[in-house]
């Protein structure tokens, strides 16, 4: 199974009105916020802070998606719906298995970007 | 494009993550709506608060403050609850969060990964329902307002324009001809009213204007008999003010009208009292020894076009043609009489004691003007009277020093005789009743009509004369009263001062705004789920 389900790249790009450029920058602006929400959601993990974990996984797990990461994607879903019940017990293994993801849906993206 | 009217329509989006921001930014621009976007609920208030805003795209996962919040805010912002709200949530997990949304007056739900054509139908059939739901409140608006200006109207009657409903006839449905018919229907009662005040206005104006004639024509024949007794100008104008005066600020005293000491009254009575007794009567009695008395009258009807001129020139009231010509007409009359009823041959240098004769009526024109720009509306006209009088003994009584013009007043003296003491008394109530007169005249009927009593007073004083003194009125006489009163009527008083503030209850407008809506989103919930 590829990383990226370029379908979803694909419609993602018709939604914006098929502006391949803008397509590009919303990738870039995508790689930049998700980095951020992903090291909040590492530096979450040794202070148990709930409430950033789990707006954390809830806002990996929406936008990943819609660039075909849908892998990332549900990882988040896992989580964020285990956050409803209090700390998740594997909370450090999950948000490392998602760090791993993202970097290889990154490593994708970027590979695409280069391919236009 | 997507337009209405010509305007493309607005849609915010409210969203944390910089990358649904943009890409909703994209979508909604890609279906021809004009897109703007926030980042947190602070930040979006403040754009609609701002902006004209028709739709608001609103994630309700936020930190800080999250759509709930925000929709609370625009709850109790009556500028803010009308717009429509589509909220984006997650589809998964989320329906709790999307279900109270539309409880609390969200119109619709979007999912955070949607395809354009749901987008499309989402926007569409909102900003559908805010349209009509807008039509519909301006509907209603535009009822209360007519239905308030035809209550206004049931009781006064007003000019149509302070009702503001011009742009409720602009309507082409029903309601629009409804209001062109009642709009046109009020201004022709507003009109005619209009017109029959003006008309009593100019017929009790020229009434006013023809006693305060009567009143000081009477007083000028008077003084040329009390000047026979005793040559002394300014010694008799001392003693008729002092008469006047006492009668006019006892009789406002006692009817507690004196008005509370003011620095500005004292320089409004100094100067009046400047203009009409120190310039105007003592120029009268100095050019009373060189030129005659019919050149002299001549010459002191000229205050009603000096008045007319200052008047239209600092724009105190307007000028026409009209009323133009009513002065032509009041001055040929005058002349008529005055030129039937004297021998004007034999003078020297009658040119140039004419041109300082001129001095007379532009004092008086002055003073005129001075009534009508400066003296307080709210001021008591007879305590005016006696104020202008009390300013007058106070310049005369120097003047009297000066000339040695006093006439002691001893009923047994030598040099004043009963006759006298009443001529005086006499004098000055006339001089009491003309100047309040003209005051009340001045203040009713303007500045320019009132300075018409000058032809009034000329041609009585001819009169009064005729009269006591048992001459016969000849034709001309009667001509000349005729062209002075058409002169009047064409003349005619200032217009009444137009009132131009709206009437409208602006607080019972904003009410179904804020009312309504709320109600009409419970019910479309209730029937929707």
């Amino acid at each position: 199974m590829t990383v990226i389900n370029h379908g979803m790249l694909d419609s993602l790009c018709e939604l914006i009105g098929g502006d391949k450029s803008a397509l590009m920058e919303l990738i870039e602006t995508f790689l930049d916020e998700s980095q951020t929400i992903i090291d909040e959601m590492k530096s979450s993990v040794p202070a148990k802070d709930l409430d950033t974990l789990r707006r954390g996984a809830h806002s990996m797990k929406s936008s990943s998606q819609d660039f075909g990461a849908i892998e990332l994607s549900e990882l988040n879903a896992t989580l964020e719906s285990q956050c409803k019940n209090g700390w998740p017990a594997n909370a450090e293994e999950q948000v490392s298995d998602i760090s791993t993801h993202y970097q290889q849906a990154k490593d994708a993206l970027i590979s695409y970007l280069n391919d236009q | 494009m997507n337009s209405v009217a010509g305007k493309v329509e607005k849609i915010l989006i409210i969203d944390d993550q910089r990358v649904f921001q943009e890409k909703l930014k994209h979508a909604v621009s890609q279906l021809g709506y004009e897109a703007t976007s926030a980042s947190n609920g602070p930040e979006g208030l403040d754009l609609l608060r701002r902006g004209d805003f028709d739709l608001l795209l609103l994630d309700i996962v936020m930190p800080d403050m999250d759509g709930f919040d925000v929709m609370e805010f625009m709850r109790n912002d009556s500028k803010l609850s009308e717009i429509p709200v589509i909220v984006i949530s997650a589809l998964d997990g989320d329906m709790d969060a999307v279900v109270r949304a539309i409880k609390f007056g969200a119109h619709d739900f979007l999912p955070k990964h949607f395809e354009p054509v749901l987008l499309e139908a989402r926007l569409s059939s909102s900003l559908e329902k805010k349209r009509n739901r807008d039509r519909e409140l301006e509907h209603l608006q535009q009822v209360e307002r007519l239905t308030f200006a035809a209550s206004v109207l049931e009781e006064n009657v007003v000019d149509p324009k302070r009702l503001e409903i011009a742009d409720i006839a602009d309507r082409p449905d029903a309601l629009g001809q409804l209001a062109r018919v009642f709009n046109s229907m009020a201004a022709e009662i507003f009109e005619r009213e209009k017109r029959l005040r003006q008309k009593i206005r100019t017929l009790r104006s020229s009434g006013v204007l023809l006693a305060v004639g009567v009143v000081t024509g009477l007083g000028v024949v008077l003084s040329r008999i009390a000047a026979e007794v005793a040559a002394h100008p300014f010694g008799i104008a001392l003693w008729v003010n002092i008469v006047c005066a006492t009668i006019c600020l006892s009789h406002a005293a006692y009817r507690g009208k004196l008005p509370k000491f003011d620095l500005s009254l004292v320089g409004i009575f100094g100067l009046w009292g400047l203009l009409a007794t120190v310039i105007g009567e003592s120029t009268v009695f100095w050019v009373a020894q060189k030129l005659p008395a019919s050149i002299i009258a001549l010459i002191l009807v000229t205050e009603g076009f000096m008045v007319f001129a200052f008047a239209s020139f600092v724009g105190i009231e307007k000028a026409t043609v009209k009323r133009m010509l009513g002065f032509l007409l009041g001055l040929i009359g005058v002349s008529l009489v005055i030129f039937a009823t004297s021998d004007t041959g034999g003078i020297n240098n009658i040119w140039i004691w004419a041109l300082v004769a001129l001095l007379a009526p532009l004092g008086y024109a002055l003073r005129t003007l001075l009534i009508t720009v400066r003296l307080p509306p709210d001021m008591d006209m007879v305590a005016a009277t006696g104020f202008s009088s009390l300013s007058a003994i106070i310049l005369l009584t120097p003047l009297v020093i000066i000339f040695d013009d006093f006439v002691p007043l001893s009923l047994s003296g030598e040099s004043a005789s009963a006759s006298f003491v009443l001529a005086i008394i006499l004098f000055g109530i006339i001089s009491a009743v003309g100047v309040t007169l003209r005051v009340s005249l001045i203040r009713s009927a303007g500045a320019v009509f009132a300075s018409q009593s000058s032809f009034a007073v000329t041609f009585a004083g001819i009169a009064w004369s005729m009269i006591l003194l048992g001459e016969s009125l000849p034709l001309i006489a009667w001509l000349a009263l005729g062209l002075l009163i058409i002169g009047l009527l064409l003349v005619g008083p200032k217009e009444e001062a137009e009132e131009v503030d709206p009437i409208v209850a602006r607080s019972q407008h904003n009410q179904p705004r804020k009312s309504a809506y709320p109600a009409k989103t419970t019910s479309a919930v209730s029937t929707e789920a």
